[in-house]
């Protein structure tokens, strides 16, 4: 099975609510199936412009997982198709661990879920949804449990430091649980970071988010007690 | 319009979302939105209202999908306008 990573956050404080709203915007990027989710009684409590970016954070956390193993692939989230989301069983708002978070696999309870098809494949998300960010991550199995994720406030917003500050939050959860002496993120040719292990690329791959004063990662890493060993050497 | 004048005016529309002014002035057509002009990916919708806004025209989802970089971007806008005279 081809493993990959994807993710995605968007900062509720940076994006413009009113224009989130306007049909002439969210239409471009959500289908008319897509939009009728949100009558879904599931749905009932979340804010419309909630809606519109978890949305995005979905398709856009796909198309990083996929990109990964297809670097011509371009961005379409209109061909990337939310089939369903369901929200947690529990009210989050109370049980949401404060920032920074950082976790391995998701607790259905507390954050929502979904499918997603896009070329004929099916995809999952977990996406973690509150006042002030939503945070996408995606997997090709309906299975989260080897995904190590984490979602963090910083102080300032330039790109520099959003980049920054991003890898040095993943870095230093990757040193906890595979050592080893030096990893370091490099970027492709097509602009996916890649993990690597004096100069040789691991097979761990991670993924990168930042907006406004959020960042979050994720990464795939196997239980088995040699994984790490074997994925990062 | 030409692709440069194109490219002039497109400078105003990618000026919000860009904190790299300098990268900006030196855009040409093979500048990445987001590898190269770090746009966050979250105002690419931005820029396609904006797009429509400032030339009158509406961009549809397959158009949308090319404006990913500033040849993308003039590709789009130069068909689009065309298409209404």
């Amino acid at each position: 099975m081809i493993i990959s990573a994807g993710n995605d956050i968007v900062d509720l404080q940076a994006i413009d609510t009113a224009r989130t709203k306007n049909p002439r915007f969210y239409t471009k990027f959500i289908t008319g199936p897509e939009t009728r989710l949100y009558s879904r009684p599931q749905l009932a409590d979340m804010p419309f412009e909630h809606f519109v970016w978890l949305l995005w954070s979905v398709k856009e956390s796909v198309y990083k997982f996929k990109q990964r193993h297809n670097p011509g692939l371009v961005f379409s989230p209109s061909k990337i198709s939310v089939q369903c989301i369901n929200s947690p069983s529990v009210s989050t708002s109370a049980r949401l661990p404060e920032e920074p978070i950082e976790v391995k696999g998701f607790d259905k309870q507390i954050y929502y879920s979904g499918a997603i098809v896009f070329e004929q494949q099916e995809l999952y998300f977990r996406s973690v949804v509150n006042n002030a960010y939503i945070a996408s991550f995606v997997n090709n199995i309906n299975s989260f449990e080897n995904i190590y994720w984490g979602i963090k406030r910083i102080d300032h917003t330039g790109p520099d430091f959003q980049s920054a500050q991003v890898r040095e939050f993943i870095l230093k959860k990757l040193k906890q649980v595979a050592p080893a002496d030096a990893i370091k993120i490099i970027k492709n040719s097509s602009g996916c970071p890649v993990l690597y292990n004096d100069m040789v690329e691991a097979n761990l791959p991670i993924s990168l988010a930042h907006h406004g004063h959020y960042v979050a990662y994720a990464f795939h890493l196997t239980n088995a007690p040699d994984a790490a060993r074997h994925s990062i050497n | 319009m030409t692709r440069q004048e194109i490219l002039t005016e497109l400078k105003k529309v990618l000026s919000p979302y860009t904190l790299d002014k300098e990268a900006l002035a030196g855009i040409d057509e093979n500048t990445d939105l987001i590898k190269d002009l770090k746009i966050n990916s979250a105002n690419l919708v931005d820029i396609i209202i904006d797009a429509e806004t400032k030339y009158n025209i509406e961009i549809d989802y397959d158009a949308a999908d090319k404006m990913v970089n500033v040849g993308g971007c003039i590709d789009v806008i130069e068909e689009k306008t065309n298409q209404q005279t």
